[in-house]
């Protein structure tokens, strides 16, 4: 393999390279097509790649960078979080307020396929804050206590989602459907428990692996959104008002470990401190490219001020069968008291 | 769906002057209405929320209204007063008034009593139909009551009054240089060219569509919604929370299988996620956008244009002064970049420079517009009326053009390009707005010598009126305050028009040729050194306003919350709902629910609602 690039990794900073100058997005997407190998090697070695100084300008040039770099993009599905679509498959990284940052997660670790690539760009640098931090998942992995590695190996976590009308996104936009039949279809072909309250408000429940396999290297890699939807992880205030408004039961999101013994607020707080020790970070600037590695790397948002337009492309989907999951999916029925 | 009716889309259908000749006189709309009535007697006409109304019900309703109002002498040439909200009893009333001949006049109830007394003297208004009791009128103006049953004996039905194409249609008031809002006169010919030439257009379907009405009736984007009732169209009307809440604005054209929908480009802004969520999966037809009231910026338009070419929606950009009866240009939205389109069939484009000569291909200039459409002229005041609709040279037939004070260019391929404006109006969250009027009502205040006016936008605060005055030398009580300012205003001019930052200055800088020199003016931020009379502008008061606007705050990260934000303007996100739900709760005991945050958009409303609570608690 040629050794055409060289990665720069400072304590704290995700590997960086600077690239080439070109004179535009097709030159720069030669190039790219060039190195694809070798950004495919690092990219394994490091979960997750900035490139700085491309030509990217506006979603066009993205998408040309896109189509080199994740030759199969995946739509955004079972949607979580209120994103923008740019047109051609490129999203907005997240329309959620700016100075609310967003905790570190694999993107979509409770669907039974997912993007194994992430691509993003920064197309306007907010003036203060709004990195994309990334944290390598077998650090994480590392550095959780054993016990808490060995209940979710044993018994993988369980996500519950209420879709109610007015908190989050209701079923219909989160399903993109009017009718519940094609809501229970999804729900079945996917194995997601689901029922629909007599508020309409729609409930469904799932079991999933939390500790899953790289496809490609065989490497062990915490992968899943426990401590991300755990109301433990919300601060106090929301976390009360939400229990006052829609109970223990009825949460927007809430998460447990699939062995159905409680998870106490440390056990979150220990999870959210091993992403935080591995957690890397780079300011973005207009230009810079980020690639993820979804099943070896997490990523999140920190809060930012003022204008910040990342837009982000997801592909290369991987079945959760090719990760050698500890742990079935499954659909999970309400837990007997 | 209709797609095979109506032929392909094309995006200029090339409309040349002579070509307009040629299209025959347009159908009055209440011909229409009667025709529309006649082959669909039972479809409906008008969704309200939980009520329906068909075609003969609206039929036999306005028939009795009609009777009312020729009853109280109604006749062609007067102008009908009507003070409601969107709903089915407006579309009655709107169309009794045709039906008795008269024009109508819309009243926005919410407007101040001084602006709403106003427009009823200046139009000579002796008749009004309203909602009941709750807002006073002029001596003198007799009411009637909207959707109370008449008894048939009472009134017999009135038949339609035949109309030439010159009566007036409706009055609807824009904001006025000259510091007073003027009413725009138009007429039936007018209103029935607008439908003709988006029909010729191919942007109204030849079937009937399923509409959504979503604008005030004090508006004129209202009518190219409203009327279309008369082509047999079925309205759907949206409440204010359907209007701004994605979720129940996709919840409302969906349980209604609407079809086509007006949005301004800052609305859309709002809706963008949502409305392309449900456009991706198809399932309820293909979505016609009507765009309008503000230039639509490149972003959204290459957005529409993608997702036009993807089958998702189609969207068209509508451009229009009042005067010239709501839209006057029109354009698909696809390819390229942004433009208002060619002329509608029955208007005349001309571009032309300061001596009324056309420019040279591809040169900017200022839009004259001529044709039917072209408005009558302000009510009561012939001098601007003079001044803004002049003698169309290229006609000579003793028409008038419409001088529109917007700056364009003809593109190649015939479109026009829209540039900006050549005066001082401005849009402000798509509300058209003369500076001017501001100015003249903020210098008429007691204590005030001199005043200017400007739109300023910062991503901080974004876009926000800005006043600066000079204190009068001989001021009795000492300068006068924002607050007293506002205050003031607020009982002259209607909410959106109202400057959020007053800054009194020693005196206006002014250019050489002793205009007030705007560039020259303090930007808001920097004219701090916050002196005592300097309070920030409709800061929120009171316990509950000041707790809500700390959350939005906090939650939003903007320093500077008003009492009238509105949440979804914000960025309305359930987190700032339950973080002021937890606020509220920790700070006065009362269990409120997000929902009702959403229900109240308005900070103050909600600050309100908070202590109605507190007071019933």
């Amino acid at each position: 393999m040629s050794d055409s690039l060289s990665w720069a990794t400072e304590t704290g900073k995700p590997a960086t390279t600077r690239v080439p100058q070109f004179a535009d997005a097709a030159e720069a997407c030669a190039w790219l097509a060039s190195v694809r190998s070798e950004l495919r090697a690092a990219l394994h070695r490091h979960g997750a790649l900035y490139l700085r100084g491309l030509p990217v300008h506006d979603v066009d040039d993205f998408a040309k960078v896109r189509d080199v770099l994740i030759p199969q993009r995946t739509p955004y599905r079972e949607k979580a979080t209120p994103r923008s679509s740019y047109g051609n498959d490129v999203y907005s990284s997240t329309d959620l307020p700016p100075n609310q940052p967003i905790r570190m997660h694999n993107e979509n670790s409770y669907t039974l396929t997912f993007p194994g690539l992430l691509l993003f760009a920064c197309l306007t640098a907010p003036e203060e804050g709004g990195a994309t931090p990334v944290a390598d998942c077998r650090e994480v992995l590392r550095r959780l206590p054993a016990g808490l590695v060995a209940r979710m190996r044993a018994a993988g976590w369980v996500l519950s989602r209420t879709y109610s009308e007015h908190i989050s996104l209701d079923w219909r936009t989160a399903f993109a459907t009017e009718s519940r039949e094609d809501v229970e279809k999804y729900c079945a072909d996917n194995l997601i428990s689901c029922e629909w309250d007599s508020s309409g408000a729609l409930r469904t429940r799932q079991l999933r692996p939390g500790i899953i396999r790289h496809p490609a290297t065989g490497e062990e890699v915490w992968f899943n959104h426990m401590a991300f939807w755990n109301s433990w992880s919300l601060d106090e205030e929301i976390r009360e008002a939400l229990l006052d408004e829609f109970g223990p039961d009825g949460l927007p999101f809430e998460t447990a470990l699939g062995d159905g013994k409680p998870l106490t607020g440390e056990d979150i707080e220990t999870i959210n401190a091993a992403y935080e020790g591995a957690t890397l970070r780079r300011t973005w600037r207009p230009g810079d490219v980020l690639l993820v590695d979804n099943v070896l790397a997490t990523h999140g948002r920190d809060p930012f001020r003022g204008d910040r337009r990342i837009v982000v492309a997801m592909g290369d989907p991987v079945g959760l069968d090719a990760c050698r999951p500890t742990v079935a999916a499954a659909a999970r029925e309400e837990q007997a008291a | 769906m209709t797609g095979v009716l109506e032929g392909p889309h094309s995006p200029e259908p090339a409309v040349s002057p002579a070509a307009a000749c040629g299209r025959p006189v347009p159908v009055d709309l209440l011909t229409r209405f009667a025709q529309a009535v006649a082959n669909d007697p039972s479809g409906t006409a008008v969704h309200d929320h939980g009520s329906r109304l068909t075609f003969a019900e609206l039929d036999r309703r306005t028939a009795e209204t009609a009777g009312v109002l020729t009853g109280l002498g109604v006749a062609p040439g007067d102008r009908v007063g009507v003070s409601l909200p969107r709903g089915a009893d407006l579309v009655v009333a709107l169309l009794a008034v045709w039906r008795a001949g008269a024009a109508y006049v819309p009243i926005d109830p919410e407007y101040p009593q001084e602006r709403r007394h106003g427009m009823v003297r200046d139009a000579g208004v002796r008749v009004l139909v309203t909602a009941g009791a709750g807002r006073a009128w002029p001596d003198g103006v007799r009411t009637v009551e909207a959707g109370r049953p008449v008894a048939a004996a009472d009134q017999p039905p009135a038949p339609p009054v035949p109309v030439a194409a010159h009566t007036p249609a409706y009055v609807i008031y824009t904001s006025g240089s000259t510091g007073t809002p003027k009413g725009v006169e138009t007429t039936r010919g007018g209103a029935a060219a607008l439908v003709d030439g988006l029909e010729e257009a191919g942007m109204y379907a030849a079937r009937p569509r399923v509409v959504a009405w979503n604008a005030s009736v004090s508006f004129d984007a209202s009518v190219q919604q409203w009327a279309r009732v008369c082509r047999g169209d079925t309205l759907v009307v949206l409440g204010e929370d359907e209007r701004t809440d994605p979720a129940r604005l996709v919840a409302a054209l969906d349980a209604y299988g609407v079809q086509d929908l007006d949005l301004t480009p800052s609305h859309w802004h709002l809706l963008r996620a949502d409305l392309l969520v449900r456009a991706a999966e198809g399932r309820a037809g293909t979505l016609r956008l009507f765009m309008g009231g503000e230039p639509v910026p490149e972003q959204t338009w290459r957005e529409l244009a993608e997702a036009r070419t993807a089958g998702r929606l189609e969207a068209l950009n509508l451009y229009g002064p009042t005067e010239c009866t709501v839209d006057a240009t029109a354009a698909w939205i696809e390819g390229g970049t942004p433009h208002i389109g060619p002329a509608l069939a029955h208007v005349r484009a001309y571009v032309l420079d300061a001596d009324l000569q056309p420019v040279a291909g591809g040169a900017q200039g200022e839009l004259y517009l001529a044709g039917p459409q072209v408005a009558l002229g302000y009510v009561n005041r012939p001098a601007q009326t003079a001044t803004r609709f002049v003698a169309d040279p290229f006609a000579a037939d003793g028409t008038r053009m419409y001088r529109t004070g917007d700056k364009v260019r003809t593109r190649a391929d015939g479109a026009l390009e829209y540039l900006g404006r050549i005066d001082r109006q401005v849009k402000i969250r798509g509300y058209r707005v003369e500076l001017g009027e501001i100015e003249t009502a903020l210098a008429g205040q007691p204590g005030v010598a001199a005043a200017a006016v400007t739109l300023h936008s910062s991503p901080v605060t974004g876009e926000q009126l800005v006043a600066y005055y000079v204190a009068a030398a001989d001021a009795a009580d000492g300068v006068p305050t924002a607050e007293t300012l506002r205050g003031r205003l607020a009982g002259v001019l209607p909410q959106f028009m109202l400057p959020t930052v007053y800054t009194a200055l020693d005196a206006l800088p002014l250019t050489v040729n002793g205009k007030v020199d705007v560039a020259a003016l303090p930007a808001p931020e920097e004219s701090a050194e916050p002196a005592a009379h300097e309070a920030p502008d409709d800061a929120p008061e009171g316990e509950a306003e000041t707790l809500i606007a700390a959350v939005w705050s906090e939650v939003l990260g903007r320093e500077r919350i008003r009492a009238d934000d509105d949440f979804f303007a914000m960025g309305g996100h359930s987190l700032i709902a339950l973080r002021v739900v937890a606020r509220i709760k920790k700070q006065f005991g009362i269990a409120m629910s997000a929902r009702e945050v959403y229900r109240h958009p308005r900070l103050r409303d909600l600050a309100r609602h908070v202590d109605a609570l507190r007071a019933g608690a």
